[in-house]
């Protein structure tokens, strides 16, 4: 599987308290609007490095909007957005934001390119362009293939995966920057149960062995309780919350998913598929 | 690669092969046999005529430009180059007449133990039209021709000088052929009665400087098209200033059009118009060869001019 | 062109290597063959194909031009050519035209420019037959140059710019977002294709280089390969078509540019059986 099995008493950076982290994301009263409509109302919230959030909420209920406004791609009506502190109009070090968007893997399937090329194509940016990829980077990028267990595929055509392998090759391809933060908009969609979870584990092992900060749009609930640390409720309002912080997560979903929601949620069927997991909280 | 697949590509190679070695071999065997003595490359026909003339049976002559082919927009290929490659002797009209030789060909080659005789160096050329510096049409004059074979001569003597003798003798048959023809054209045309040659291409500039007479080229017939009626216009005015009704044109022109032409002149000028044949010598035609082709234009003229045949 | 009496064959390869201006064919044709095989390459995976022939048309004009004004046309078309490529980006991003419109427009503009000014200038005539057609047997030591650097250019650019223009032609969208400057390499990449079809006049001819940029490609992607892969088999192709092609037409004496073509087109259905039986 991966290189990264952490033993079960190293404390991961996500363990820490908020208070003993930094602020990778921070949103002060926030307002979108998209066609004279208002999308998101009044967001406060804090993201520390080491969280694993999940974005969850119904469709339509402003979860990409508020995703494209904190990366600056839509402007936003108010409010105040910091990037590791800094305003997001100041901001410059995007080297250590990645995005993978929802419609990464819909790429046209005939493209010719290698598992390989595409993570390597991870590294093109404003600050190297005119560099060759030396060795050096090359092999960050194979590390980073079997991270994320595409190291067998690296030489296969990106139009031969499946819909979960193309999603860990753009995985792999955002992170082999290092970055500090990724946002992944619904990455599993149209993927079955079983590559989902093994999905959601992927990224919380990369989350635990790199202390990367992780805000992903899911619509596995069970996932966002069992395996992360934050859940961001948007529905045109935004509230955050500690997983560990929330009893009865049923009651807290129907202030997004409203009265009529129901979603029973147990701790111990956190196991899953993976025999011996391990808990949330380390 | 499966098995089908490697079966194709050994199949592709295979026909490939087969097409190349069938190309190859027929190439072979197509060349002429063994390149008697000296070997002569002329650029077009005339030249040619004379080296063939000249060195009988101890040269083989090729002709660059097929016979009766336009000279003045034909190119070279790579076939031709390494035909001049292997010639001893290579002869060419100059005065402007093959720019691609001089061009194209004689820079490729490494001149070596080549002869590269220009036939017209030295010659006093005339003016020529306005994009040419000289009129390059030196050929159709026996007078001119004689002076160019004279240097064809002297190259075969100085590369093949065992054979000189040989040489020599077939030489004195074409300069009388040829300085009796320019006596003939002489004595026949001094008694001309005209003096105004109308004529398609005006090539015969050395002709009209040296036995008395204007040609006039006819602006605008190409043997493609049809003759405009402005063409036509100018031309029965020109023909009714000269009080000549007749016109020349090449060989190479079809029947039909000549006969267009012939009425569409008579139509205009309300004369009888002959329409005769004065040939370029750049080809053998009519199962006439250069000289023969040379007497039959005499014979043409005196009839355009109004001379009677001595 | 008129063949000799005396046929050449293959055995005569050897000599017509030790000729000057044979060399200098091989030489030009294979470092168009290599910019053609690598920028058709990024042009049929941008879906932009058909601009090289827009191009090819367009630049008719500019040889026309060059022609009458009595100025180099190759340098005329390559002014001519960029300018095009510039008018359809600014329709493009301006959105007067989408794509392939933007680039009909251009090429009807510049083609009948240019049979206008032929026939104001007298006619078609031998030149303008090695332009239309090119003439890459005739090449001499300015034209030699002349391919050689805008050929140096075109696959300085694509090596130096490599990653990010793979990355902006699989999708442009994360290539923003990684801070690469998009819009400047794009416009970059179409000035390109206007120097690389530009120098191409010479070898195959206006009417065929589009056939030189796309073939190779075409062929290669066949192979499902990876990039690397697939670059290194159009400049494979491209170079086989080009060697054979020139080869064969001086031995036998037939049109230079159609049979670099047709190699490439026969390498193209030989591609695509051989993949059909896999």
């Amino acid at each position: 599987m991966t290189s990264a099995i952490v033993q079960p008493d190293v404390v991961s950076v996500r363990g820490q308290t908020d208070a003993a982290r930094r602020p990778v994301l921070e949103a002060r009263n926030v307002n979108v609007s998209r066609s004279n409509a208002l999308v998101i109302e009044d967001a406060s919230f804090t993201i520390y490095q080491g969280d694993y959030v999940g974005i969850v909420g119904p469709n339509g209920g402003g979860k990409t909007t508020l995703l494209m406004a904190l990366l600056g791609v839509l402007p936003r009506d108010s409010g105040e957005v910091r990037l590791f502190g800094e305003p997001l109009e100041r901001f410059r070090d995007w080297h250590l934001v990645a995005y993978v968007s929802q419609d990464a893997i819909s790429f046209d399937a005939d493209f010719p390119l290698s598992v390989r090329e595409l993570v390597a194509l991870g590294m093109a940016n404003r600050g190297n362009l005119t560099r060759r990829l030396t060795g050096a980077d090359w092999r960050v990028v194979d590390d980073m293939l079997g991270e994320v267990g595409m190291a067998d595929l690296a030489d296969d055509r990106i139009g031969h995966l499946s819909g979960g392998q193309k999603q860990r090759m753009f995985v792999a391809k955002a992170l082999v920057r290092d970055p500090k933060i990724l946002f992944l908009d619904e990455p599993v969609a149209g993927v079955d149960a079983v590559t989902q979870e093994k999905f959601y584990k992927m990224l919380n092992d990369l989350n635990i062995a790199r202390g990367i900060t992780i805000c992903t749009v899911s619509h596995d609930l069970a996932a966002v309780f069992c395996r992360m640390s934050k859940v961001m409720c948007v529905n045109r309002l935004v509230n955050v919350s500690d997983v560990r912080d929330i009893d009865e997560p049923g009651e807290f979903l129907k202030k997004a998913y409203g009265e009529h929601f129901h979603f029973v949620f147990h701790r111990h069927e956190c196991g899953g598929v993976f025999g011996s997991d391990r808990p949330v909280a380390p | 690669m499966n098995k089908k697949q490697k079966l194709f590509l050994v199949a592709v190679a295979v026909a490939c092969s087969v097409i190349l070695a069938g190309l190859t071999y027929g190439a072979l065997t197509g060349e002429s046999e063994g390149e008697a003595g000296t070997t002569i490359v002329a650029t077009f026909y005339p030249l040619a005529y004379v080296a063939e003339s000249i060195g009988g049976e101890k040269v083989s002559v090729h002709a660059l430009i097929p016979p009766n082919t336009e000279t003045h927009t034909w190119a070279p290929s790579t076939a031709d180059i390494l035909q001049a490659q292997d010639a001893d002797i290579l002869l060419y009209n100059g005065a402007g007449l093959e720019p691609w030789f001089e061009e194209d060909i004689l820079p490729a080659l490494d001149v070596g133990q080549r002869i590269v005789v220009d036939t017209t160096e030295g010659l006093t050329l005339l003016p020529g039209g306005e994009s040419e510096s000289y009129d390059p049409h030196t050929w159709l004059s026996p007078y001119m021709l004689r002076m160019q074979a004279e240097k064809v001569l002297s190259a075969l003597v100085e590369s093949d000088p065992a054979n000189a003798t040989y040489y020599s003798e077939r030489w004195t048959s074409l300069d009388e052929a040829l300085a009796s023809l320019d006596a003939s054209y002489n004595d026949t045309l001094s008694s001309s009665t005209k003096s105004a040659v109308f004529v398609s291409h005006a090539a015969y500039g050395y002709l009209a400087d040296r036995y008395g007479f204007t040609q006039y080229g006819i602006i605008g017939l190409s043997a493609d098209e049809e003759p405009s009626t402005s063409t036509i216009a100018t031309l029965v005015e020109q023909m009714t200033e000269s009080d000549t009704y007749v016109v020349f044109v090449d060989p190479v022109y079809r029947d039909d059009y000549a006969s267009t032409l012939e009425s569409s002149i008579e139509e205009q000028s309300g004369q009888e118009v002959t329409v005769l044949h004065l040939y370029l010598l750049v080809g053998s035609m009519d199962d006439l060869d250069l000289l023969g082709q040379m007497e039959q234009n005499l014979e043409n003229l005196a009839v355009g001019l109004g001379a009677s045949v001595a | 062109m008129c063949s000799a009496v005396t046929d050449l064959s293959l055995l005569d390869i050897p000599r017509l290597l030790g000729f000057q201006f044979f060399q200098y064919a091989l030489l030009g044709g294979v470092i168009a063959a290599f910019a053609c095989a690598w920028v058709g390459l990024f042009l049929i995976l941008r879906k932009e194909a058909m601009l090289g022939d827009g191009v090819a048309h367009t630049s008719f004009g500019g040889i026309a031009l060059g022609l009458l004004l009595g100025i180099s046309p190759i340098l005329v078309a390559l002014v001519v050519s960029i300018l095009a490529v510039i008018g359809i980006h600014i329709m493009r991003t301006k959105g007067l035209a989408r794509s392939d419109s933007a680039i009909a427009v251009m090429l009807a503009t510049g083609f009948s420019a240019g049979l206008i000014i032929i026939s104001l200038a007298g006619g078609f005539s031998v030149e303008l037959f090695s332009y239309l057609f090119g003439s890459i047997l005739t090449i001499d030591m300015s034209d030699l140059v002349i391919v050689t650097v805008l050929g140096l250019v075109t696959l300085g650019f694509l090596g130096v710019f490599y990653k990010e223009m793979l990355s902006i032609t699989f999708d442009e969208g994360a290539a923003k977002l990684s801070g690469i400057p998009v819009e400047t390499l794009a416009i970059s990449f179409d000035v390109l294709v206007a120097t690389t079809i530009v120098l191409s006049i010479k070898v195959v001819g206006i009417v065929l280089v589009v056939a030189l940029l796309v073939l190779p490609g075409l062929s290669a992607l066949q192979l499902n390969l990876s990039f690397k892969g697939t670059a290194a088999a159009a400049v494979c192709f491209g170079t086989v078509s080009m060697v054979l092609g020139i080869i064969l037409s001086a031995v036998y004496d037939v049109a230079t540019s159609g049979v670099i073509v047709f190699m490439a087109a026969g390498i193209f259905g030989v591609v695509a059986v051989y993949k059909r039986l896999g």
